[in-house]
Protein backbone atom coordinates (compact mmCIF):
# COMPACT_ATOMS: atom_id res chain seq x y z
CA UNK A 1 0.00 0.00 0.00
CA UNK A 2 1.31 3.42 -1.14
CA UNK A 3 1.16 5.90 1.68
CA UNK A 4 1.21 9.84 1.73
CA UNK A 5 1.14 10.44 5.49
CA UNK A 6 1.42 14.08 6.31
CA UNK A 7 3.11 14.60 9.82
CA UNK A 8 4.20 17.35 12.63
CA UNK A 9 3.65 21.16 11.49
CA UNK A 10 3.64 22.27 8.15
CA UNK A 11 5.07 18.88 6.70
CA UNK A 12 4.85 20.06 3.07
CA UNK A 13 5.87 23.99 3.24
CA UNK A 14 9.07 22.99 5.73
CA UNK A 15 9.71 19.97 2.92
CA UNK A 16 11.65 17.84 5.69
CA UNK A 17 9.38 15.14 4.79
CA UNK A 18 7.54 15.37 0.92
CA UNK A 19 5.67 12.38 0.37
CA UNK A 20 7.14 9.45 -2.21
CA UNK A 21 4.23 9.64 -4.46
CA UNK A 22 1.21 11.55 -5.13
CA UNK A 23 -0.64 8.60 -6.52
CA UNK A 24 -1.38 6.86 -2.87
CA UNK A 25 -4.02 4.23 -1.75
CA UNK A 26 -4.12 5.77 1.46
CA UNK A 27 -4.01 9.97 2.72
CA UNK A 28 -2.76 9.87 6.33
CA UNK A 29 -3.44 13.35 8.05
CA UNK A 30 -3.19 11.55 11.25
CA UNK A 31 0.15 12.70 12.87
CA UNK A 32 -0.92 16.76 11.69
CA UNK A 33 -0.18 19.11 14.53
CA UNK A 34 0.33 22.52 12.22
CA UNK A 35 -1.20 23.43 8.57
CA UNK A 36 -0.68 26.58 6.89
CA UNK A 37 -2.98 27.96 3.67
CA UNK A 38 -0.07 26.11 1.27
CA UNK A 39 -0.47 23.13 2.75
CA UNK A 40 -4.06 23.25 2.65
CA UNK A 41 -4.63 24.24 -0.93
CA UNK A 42 -1.64 21.71 -1.79
CA UNK A 43 -3.63 18.84 -0.07
CA UNK A 44 -7.24 20.14 -1.96
CA UNK A 45 -5.51 20.08 -4.83
CA UNK A 46 -4.20 16.53 -5.05
CA UNK A 47 -7.11 14.86 -3.56
CA UNK A 48 -9.14 16.50 -6.25
CA UNK A 49 -6.59 15.69 -8.84
CA UNK A 50 -7.14 11.78 -7.46
CA UNK A 51 -11.20 12.00 -7.48
CA UNK A 52 -10.65 13.35 -10.96
CA UNK A 53 -8.88 10.50 -12.19
CA UNK A 54 -11.22 7.81 -10.47
CA UNK A 55 -8.61 7.13 -7.78
CA UNK A 56 -9.83 7.86 -4.30
CA UNK A 57 -7.68 7.08 -1.82
CA UNK A 58 -8.65 5.53 1.86
CA UNK A 59 -7.90 9.24 4.27
CA UNK A 60 -7.09 9.25 7.85
CA UNK A 61 -8.33 12.52 9.87
CA UNK A 62 -6.28 14.18 11.96
CA UNK A 63 -6.02 13.08 15.46
CA UNK A 64 -5.42 16.41 16.92
CA UNK A 65 -9.34 18.34 17.40
CA UNK A 66 -7.78 21.67 17.23
CA UNK A 67 -6.18 20.67 13.65
CA UNK A 68 -9.50 19.15 12.66
CA UNK A 69 -11.24 21.75 13.88
CA UNK A 70 -9.41 24.48 11.79
CA UNK A 71 -9.56 21.90 8.96
CA UNK A 72 -13.03 22.37 9.28
CA UNK A 73 -13.21 26.20 9.53
CA UNK A 74 -10.51 26.54 6.32
CA UNK A 75 -12.89 24.55 4.39
CA UNK A 76 -10.88 21.31 3.80
CA UNK A 77 -13.81 18.77 5.14
CA UNK A 78 -15.85 20.28 2.16
CA UNK A 79 -13.00 18.99 -0.09
CA UNK A 80 -12.18 15.55 1.85
CA UNK A 81 -14.89 13.34 3.08
CA UNK A 82 -15.10 12.06 6.74
CA UNK A 83 -16.31 12.81 9.91
CA UNK A 84 -14.50 16.08 10.73
CA UNK A 85 -16.47 16.98 13.40
CA UNK A 86 -17.92 20.81 14.29
CA UNK A 87 -15.49 23.53 13.60
CA UNK A 88 -15.10 26.38 16.03
CA UNK A 89 -12.53 25.11 17.89
CA UNK A 90 -9.34 26.73 16.72
CA UNK A 91 -8.48 30.04 19.21
CA UNK A 92 -6.77 32.28 16.32
CA UNK A 93 -8.58 34.46 14.18
CA UNK A 94 -10.48 32.92 10.99
CA UNK A 95 -9.29 32.42 7.79
CA UNK A 96 -9.76 35.71 5.68
CA UNK A 97 -9.93 34.02 2.61
CA UNK A 98 -11.36 29.87 3.21
CA UNK A 99 -10.15 27.22 1.06
CA UNK A 100 -12.01 28.29 -2.80
CA UNK A 101 -12.04 25.79 -5.80
CA UNK A 102 -12.08 27.93 -8.91
CA UNK A 103 -12.66 27.27 -12.69
CA UNK A 104 -11.92 30.41 -14.61
CA UNK A 105 -11.05 33.31 -13.44
CA UNK A 106 -14.39 35.14 -13.90
CA UNK A 107 -15.29 32.95 -10.63
CA UNK A 108 -12.27 35.30 -9.09
CA UNK A 109 -14.28 38.18 -10.06
CA UNK A 110 -17.25 37.23 -8.56
CA UNK A 111 -16.00 36.60 -5.50
CA UNK A 112 -13.77 40.09 -5.18
CA UNK A 113 -17.07 41.43 -5.17
CA UNK A 114 -17.93 40.76 -1.64
CA UNK A 115 -13.78 39.87 -0.43
CA UNK A 116 -12.10 42.91 -1.28
CA UNK A 117 -13.98 45.33 0.51
CA UNK A 118 -13.79 42.44 3.41
CA UNK A 119 -9.73 42.70 3.33
CA UNK A 120 -9.41 46.00 3.13
CA UNK A 121 -11.65 46.59 6.73
CA UNK A 122 -9.50 43.82 7.73
CA UNK A 123 -5.76 45.23 7.08
CA UNK A 124 -7.18 49.03 7.50
CA UNK A 125 -4.43 49.63 4.80
CA UNK A 126 -5.16 50.35 1.50
CA UNK A 127 -1.73 49.52 0.07
CA UNK A 128 -1.57 46.30 1.60
CA UNK A 129 -4.93 45.64 0.53
CA UNK A 130 -4.05 46.64 -2.89
CA UNK A 131 -0.89 44.48 -2.96
CA UNK A 132 -2.59 41.06 -1.60
CA UNK A 133 -5.30 41.82 -4.28
CA UNK A 134 -2.74 41.96 -7.28
CA UNK A 135 -0.60 39.05 -5.91
CA UNK A 136 -3.74 37.27 -5.56
CA UNK A 137 -5.41 38.05 -8.84
CA UNK A 138 -2.24 37.26 -11.09
CA UNK A 139 -1.90 33.90 -9.11
CA UNK A 140 -5.02 33.19 -9.59
CA UNK A 141 -4.75 33.82 -13.41
CA UNK A 142 -1.94 31.90 -13.92
CA UNK A 143 -3.33 29.29 -12.29
CA UNK A 144 -6.53 28.73 -13.96
CA UNK A 145 -4.87 29.63 -17.74
CA UNK A 146 -1.96 27.98 -17.63
CA UNK A 147 -2.60 25.68 -14.97
CA UNK A 148 -5.93 24.71 -15.82
CA UNK A 149 -7.27 21.12 -15.12
CA UNK A 150 -10.45 19.19 -14.12
CA UNK A 151 -9.30 19.12 -10.52
CA UNK A 152 -9.82 23.37 -10.42
CA UNK A 153 -7.59 25.57 -8.70
CA UNK A 154 -7.58 25.86 -4.86
CA UNK A 155 -6.28 29.19 -2.92
CA UNK A 156 -6.56 29.95 0.57
CA UNK A 157 -5.27 32.57 3.09
CA UNK A 158 -5.24 33.18 6.95
CA UNK A 159 -3.38 36.05 9.08
CA UNK A 160 -0.68 34.84 11.32
CA UNK A 161 -0.46 36.86 14.96
CA UNK A 162 2.08 34.07 15.91
CA UNK A 163 0.48 33.67 19.23
CA UNK A 164 -1.35 31.25 19.08
CA UNK A 165 0.18 29.42 15.97
CA UNK A 166 4.12 30.42 17.14
CA UNK A 167 4.29 31.00 13.48
CA UNK A 168 6.00 34.13 11.88
CA UNK A 169 2.67 36.68 11.54
CA UNK A 170 2.21 37.70 8.65
CA UNK A 171 -0.46 37.30 5.50
CA UNK A 172 -0.20 33.45 4.55
CA UNK A 173 -1.57 32.81 1.14
CA UNK A 174 -1.77 28.98 -0.53
CA UNK A 175 -2.84 28.62 -4.50
CA UNK A 176 -2.73 25.17 -6.06
CA UNK A 177 -3.74 23.63 -9.35
CA UNK A 178 -3.15 20.10 -10.94
CA UNK A 179 -2.52 21.39 -14.18
CA UNK A 180 0.72 20.93 -16.58
CA UNK A 181 3.07 22.92 -13.96
CA UNK A 182 5.83 25.66 -14.95
CA UNK A 183 8.39 23.95 -16.44
CA UNK A 184 6.15 21.94 -18.82
CA UNK A 185 4.07 25.11 -19.42
CA UNK A 186 7.27 26.66 -20.69
CA UNK A 187 8.64 24.01 -22.43
CA UNK A 188 5.94 24.42 -25.43
CA UNK A 189 7.84 27.37 -26.06
CA UNK A 190 10.51 26.79 -28.75
CA UNK A 191 12.92 28.72 -27.23
CA UNK A 192 13.17 26.66 -23.51
CA UNK A 193 11.76 23.25 -25.19
CA UNK A 194 15.47 22.11 -24.76
CA UNK A 195 16.16 22.99 -21.28
CA UNK A 196 15.87 19.80 -18.91
CA UNK A 197 16.36 21.16 -15.57
CA UNK A 198 13.27 22.20 -14.30
CA UNK A 199 15.01 24.35 -11.62
CA UNK A 200 16.27 26.93 -14.86
CA UNK A 201 12.91 26.66 -15.99
CA UNK A 202 11.46 28.30 -12.72
CA UNK A 203 13.90 30.54 -12.20
CA UNK A 204 13.33 31.50 -16.08
CA UNK A 205 9.69 32.06 -15.03
CA UNK A 206 10.38 35.16 -13.27
CA UNK A 207 11.83 37.05 -15.86
CA UNK A 208 9.82 39.77 -17.68
CA UNK A 209 7.75 38.49 -21.00
CA UNK A 210 9.40 35.48 -20.21
CA UNK A 211 6.64 33.79 -23.06
CA UNK A 212 8.05 36.04 -25.82
CA UNK A 213 4.73 36.09 -27.43
CA UNK A 214 3.51 39.75 -29.41
CA UNK A 215 1.36 40.97 -26.58
CA UNK A 216 4.77 40.25 -24.32
CA UNK A 217 2.48 38.37 -21.78
CA UNK A 218 4.89 36.32 -19.60
CA UNK A 219 3.87 34.05 -16.65
CA UNK A 220 2.55 36.92 -14.82
CA UNK A 221 4.94 36.30 -11.90
CA UNK A 222 6.66 39.57 -12.57
CA UNK A 223 3.41 41.54 -11.00
CA UNK A 224 3.49 38.78 -7.97
CA UNK A 225 6.71 39.60 -7.07
CA UNK A 226 6.45 42.74 -7.16
CA UNK A 227 3.42 43.23 -5.64
CA UNK A 228 5.04 40.87 -2.47
CA UNK A 229 7.95 42.95 -2.56
CA UNK A 230 5.50 46.59 -2.13
CA UNK A 231 3.70 44.43 0.88
CA UNK A 232 6.90 43.02 2.49
CA UNK A 233 9.35 41.82 3.51
CA UNK A 234 7.71 38.75 2.00
CA UNK A 235 9.04 35.17 0.84
CA UNK A 236 7.50 33.02 -1.73
CA UNK A 237 7.94 29.30 -2.18
CA UNK A 238 6.78 28.11 -5.48
CA UNK A 239 6.97 24.35 -6.29
CA UNK A 240 5.94 22.88 -9.92
CA UNK A 241 7.26 19.77 -11.82
CA UNK A 242 10.77 18.75 -10.48
CA UNK A 243 11.74 22.21 -8.74
CA UNK A 244 11.23 24.27 -6.24
CA UNK A 245 11.98 28.06 -5.92
CA UNK A 246 12.14 29.83 -2.94
CA UNK A 247 12.35 33.20 -2.56
CA UNK A 248 13.08 36.30 -0.19
CA UNK A 249 11.63 39.47 -1.33
CA UNK A 250 12.46 43.10 0.48
CA UNK A 251 12.30 46.58 -0.86
CA UNK A 252 14.99 47.76 -2.04
CA UNK A 253 17.66 44.72 -1.48
CA UNK A 254 18.16 42.13 -4.13
CA UNK A 255 15.75 38.96 -4.17
CA UNK A 256 17.47 36.30 -2.15
CA UNK A 257 16.74 33.20 -4.71
CA UNK A 258 17.26 29.42 -3.94
CA UNK A 259 16.35 26.46 -6.08
CA UNK A 260 16.29 23.07 -5.71
CA UNK A 261 15.46 19.42 -7.29
CA UNK A 262 12.26 17.77 -5.93
CA UNK A 263 11.15 14.08 -6.57
CA UNK A 264 8.47 12.99 -7.48
CA UNK A 265 7.44 15.77 -9.50
CA UNK A 266 4.74 18.15 -7.74
CA UNK A 267 1.22 17.70 -9.97
CA UNK A 268 1.15 20.76 -10.72
CA UNK A 269 2.25 24.19 -9.23
CA UNK A 270 1.78 24.77 -5.60
CA UNK A 271 2.40 28.45 -4.38
CA UNK A 272 3.29 29.69 -0.98
CA UNK A 273 2.84 33.41 -0.55
CA UNK A 274 3.77 34.85 3.05
CA UNK A 275 3.58 39.07 3.80
CA UNK A 276 4.92 40.40 6.64
CA UNK A 277 4.10 43.86 6.33
CA UNK A 278 5.64 46.42 8.78
CA UNK B 1 -20.94 57.86 -25.24
CA UNK B 2 -19.93 56.63 -21.60
CA UNK B 3 -18.84 53.41 -20.92
CA UNK B 4 -20.09 52.87 -17.54
CA UNK B 5 -17.74 49.92 -16.02
CA UNK B 6 -18.97 49.49 -12.96
CA UNK B 7 -22.70 48.66 -14.03
CA UNK B 8 -21.58 46.41 -16.14
CA UNK B 9 -18.67 44.47 -14.57
CA UNK B 10 -18.91 45.24 -10.55
CA UNK B 11 -17.13 47.20 -8.08
CA UNK B 12 -14.02 45.08 -8.37
CA UNK B 13 -12.21 43.98 -11.16
CA UNK B 14 -9.52 41.87 -10.53
CA UNK B 15 -8.81 39.07 -12.97
CA UNK B 16 -6.85 38.79 -16.63
CA UNK B 17 -9.67 36.83 -17.84
CA UNK B 18 -12.12 39.89 -16.78
CA UNK B 19 -10.10 42.45 -18.24
CA UNK B 20 -9.89 40.33 -21.51
CA UNK B 21 -13.91 40.44 -21.45
CA UNK B 22 -14.07 44.07 -20.27
CA UNK B 23 -11.40 45.01 -23.10
CA UNK B 24 -13.60 43.26 -26.05
CA UNK B 25 -16.74 44.54 -24.72
CA UNK B 26 -15.65 48.25 -25.26
CA UNK B 27 -13.52 47.21 -28.41
CA UNK B 28 -17.68 46.42 -29.06
CA UNK B 29 -18.63 49.99 -27.84
CA UNK B 30 -16.13 51.27 -30.04
CA UNK B 31 -17.01 49.86 -32.88
CA UNK B 32 -20.33 51.24 -33.15
CA UNK B 33 -18.76 55.02 -32.01
CA UNK B 34 -18.91 57.29 -35.07
CA UNK B 35 -15.59 58.40 -36.79
CA UNK B 36 -14.08 61.63 -34.60
CA UNK B 37 -16.67 61.11 -31.10
CA UNK B 38 -15.20 58.93 -28.63
CA UNK B 39 -15.71 57.21 -25.98
CA UNK B 40 -15.30 57.63 -22.40
CA UNK B 41 -14.42 54.21 -20.16
CA UNK B 42 -16.30 55.84 -17.30
CA UNK B 43 -14.85 54.13 -13.72
CA UNK B 44 -17.00 56.01 -11.24
CA UNK B 45 -18.62 52.94 -8.96
CA UNK B 46 -15.30 50.82 -9.31
CA UNK B 47 -13.64 50.73 -5.76
CA UNK B 48 -10.71 49.07 -7.36
CA UNK B 49 -8.58 47.31 -10.05
CA UNK B 50 -5.60 44.78 -10.14
CA UNK B 51 -2.66 45.43 -12.24
CA UNK B 52 -3.65 42.12 -14.29
CA UNK B 53 -7.08 43.55 -14.90
CA UNK B 54 -5.62 46.73 -15.70
CA UNK B 55 -3.02 45.79 -18.09
CA UNK B 56 -5.53 43.20 -19.30
CA UNK B 57 -8.14 45.64 -20.52
CA UNK B 58 -6.63 49.48 -20.75
CA UNK B 59 -3.36 48.91 -21.82
CA UNK B 60 -4.10 46.70 -24.52
CA UNK B 61 -6.28 48.88 -25.51
CA UNK B 62 -4.19 51.22 -26.06
CA UNK B 63 -2.06 48.64 -27.79
CA UNK B 64 -4.00 48.04 -30.24
CA UNK B 65 -4.63 51.88 -31.09
CA UNK B 66 -1.39 52.17 -30.93
CA UNK B 67 -1.28 49.69 -34.33
CA UNK B 68 -4.10 51.60 -35.71
CA UNK B 69 -7.37 49.78 -34.48
CA UNK B 70 -10.03 52.86 -34.41
CA UNK B 71 -7.71 55.78 -34.84
CA UNK B 72 -10.44 57.75 -36.37
CA UNK B 73 -12.74 57.47 -32.87
CA UNK B 74 -11.67 58.56 -29.17
CA UNK B 75 -11.14 57.12 -25.85
CA UNK B 76 -10.65 58.53 -22.55
CA UNK B 77 -11.12 57.58 -18.39
CA UNK B 78 -13.14 59.27 -16.48
CA UNK B 79 -14.52 58.43 -12.98
CA UNK B 80 -11.62 57.13 -11.62
CA UNK B 81 -10.64 57.24 -7.73
CA UNK B 82 -7.24 57.16 -6.68
CA UNK B 83 -6.68 53.84 -6.39
CA UNK B 84 -7.78 53.18 -9.65
CA UNK B 85 -5.47 56.07 -11.51
CA UNK B 86 -2.74 54.73 -9.24
CA UNK B 87 -2.61 51.34 -10.74
CA UNK B 88 -3.51 52.42 -14.21
CA UNK B 89 -0.57 54.93 -14.06
CA UNK B 90 1.62 51.71 -12.95
CA UNK B 91 0.72 49.64 -15.97
CA UNK B 92 0.75 52.30 -18.34
CA UNK B 93 4.15 52.99 -17.54
CA UNK B 94 5.26 49.54 -17.57
CA UNK B 95 3.93 49.31 -21.13
CA UNK B 96 5.54 52.71 -22.05
CA UNK B 97 1.96 53.47 -22.79
CA UNK B 98 -0.01 56.52 -22.33
CA UNK B 99 -3.97 57.19 -22.04
CA UNK B 100 -5.79 60.34 -21.24
CA UNK B 101 -7.95 60.90 -18.13
CA UNK B 102 -10.43 63.32 -17.55
CA UNK B 103 -11.11 64.37 -14.33
CA UNK B 104 -13.67 66.87 -12.24
CA UNK B 105 -11.76 69.88 -13.45
CA UNK B 106 -8.92 68.98 -15.81
CA UNK B 107 -7.75 66.78 -18.79
CA UNK B 108 -4.25 64.83 -18.25
CA UNK B 109 -1.68 62.00 -19.69
CA UNK B 110 -1.47 59.02 -17.05
CA UNK B 111 1.20 56.78 -17.64
CA UNK B 112 4.20 57.55 -19.83
CA UNK B 113 4.13 60.98 -20.38
CA UNK B 114 7.56 62.18 -22.10
CA UNK B 115 6.09 65.61 -23.18
CA UNK B 116 2.70 64.51 -24.04
CA UNK B 117 1.06 67.15 -21.53
CA UNK B 118 2.22 70.02 -23.27
CA UNK B 119 1.09 68.98 -26.38
CA UNK B 120 -2.25 67.72 -25.31
CA UNK B 121 -2.68 70.79 -23.22
CA UNK B 122 -1.49 73.18 -27.16
CA UNK B 123 -3.94 70.21 -28.73
CA UNK B 124 -6.62 71.52 -26.58
CA UNK B 125 -6.57 75.26 -27.53
CA UNK B 126 -5.96 74.23 -31.00
CA UNK B 127 -9.12 71.79 -31.53
CA UNK B 128 -7.93 71.19 -34.60
CA UNK B 129 -5.06 71.60 -36.05
CA UNK B 130 -1.63 70.17 -38.56
CA UNK B 131 1.64 68.98 -36.94
CA UNK B 132 2.96 72.22 -38.17
CA UNK B 133 0.62 74.00 -35.72
CA UNK B 134 1.79 72.32 -33.13
CA UNK B 135 5.13 72.29 -33.53
CA UNK B 136 4.91 76.54 -34.37
CA UNK B 137 3.37 76.77 -30.78
CA UNK B 138 5.89 74.19 -28.91
CA UNK B 139 8.65 75.60 -30.74
CA UNK B 140 9.65 72.07 -32.14
CA UNK B 141 10.53 70.75 -35.51
CA UNK B 142 7.55 69.56 -37.49
CA UNK B 143 9.19 65.99 -37.01
CA UNK B 144 8.79 65.86 -33.58
CA UNK B 145 5.38 67.07 -33.56
CA UNK B 146 4.85 64.55 -35.68
CA UNK B 147 5.60 61.74 -32.91
CA UNK B 148 4.25 63.33 -30.33
CA UNK B 149 0.66 63.54 -32.65
CA UNK B 150 1.07 59.88 -33.12
CA UNK B 151 1.28 59.24 -29.71
CA UNK B 152 -1.59 61.15 -28.86
CA UNK B 153 -3.48 59.20 -31.17
CA UNK B 154 -2.86 55.89 -29.33
CA UNK B 155 -3.65 57.60 -26.10
CA UNK B 156 -7.37 58.41 -28.18
CA UNK B 157 -7.43 61.97 -27.37
CA UNK B 158 -7.23 63.05 -30.61
CA UNK B 159 -8.14 61.93 -34.30
CA UNK B 160 -6.76 62.42 -37.59
CA UNK B 161 -7.48 62.26 -40.66
CA UNK B 162 -5.57 62.60 -44.07
CA UNK B 163 -6.60 65.84 -45.95
CA UNK B 164 -4.88 67.57 -48.97
CA UNK B 165 -4.00 71.01 -47.94
CA UNK B 166 -4.27 74.11 -50.78
CA UNK B 167 -0.98 73.41 -52.50
CA UNK B 168 -1.84 69.77 -53.11
CA UNK B 169 0.67 66.99 -51.51
CA UNK B 170 -1.00 65.12 -48.09
CA UNK B 171 -1.06 65.54 -44.95
CA UNK B 172 -2.89 64.83 -41.60
CA UNK B 173 -5.48 67.04 -39.75
CA UNK B 174 -5.73 65.98 -36.19
CA UNK B 175 -8.90 66.73 -34.10
CA UNK B 176 -9.59 66.63 -30.44
CA UNK B 177 -12.19 64.73 -29.31
CA UNK B 178 -12.17 64.27 -25.19
CA UNK B 179 -15.27 65.37 -24.61
CA UNK B 180 -16.11 68.53 -23.31
CA UNK B 181 -12.51 69.94 -25.02
CA UNK B 182 -13.49 68.77 -28.30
Amino acid sequence: MTTIELTGRCPLLSSAQLPTTWNPDLFDLSKLEWITPFEVASIAAVWSRLVATGSVPAVRLPHDAMVRSYLVDIGLSEVIPGRWGDGGGYSGEPPWLPLTRLESGNDWDDIVQDLWPDVAGLFADPDLTRNTMDLLGELIDNAVTHGHSNAGTYVCAQRYTGATSNLPQGIWIGVADSGVGIPRHLRRNPKYADIEDDRQLIRLARQPWVTGTRDRRGWGLVEVFESATEAGPARIVMRSGHAQGEFRLQSGIRVSARYRSLSPSVPGTWIHVRLEPA
Amino acid sequence: MDYMVSEKWGQFLATRERGRKVREDIETHLSKVRAGDALVLNFIGVEGITVSFGDECVAKLILSRSSGDFADRGLAIGGANEDVRETLEAVLSRRKFSAVLITESDVEIIGQDDLLSATLKEAVQLKTFSAADIADRLGITVQAANNRLKQLVATGSVVRERVVPDGGGKEFSYSVVIPTYA
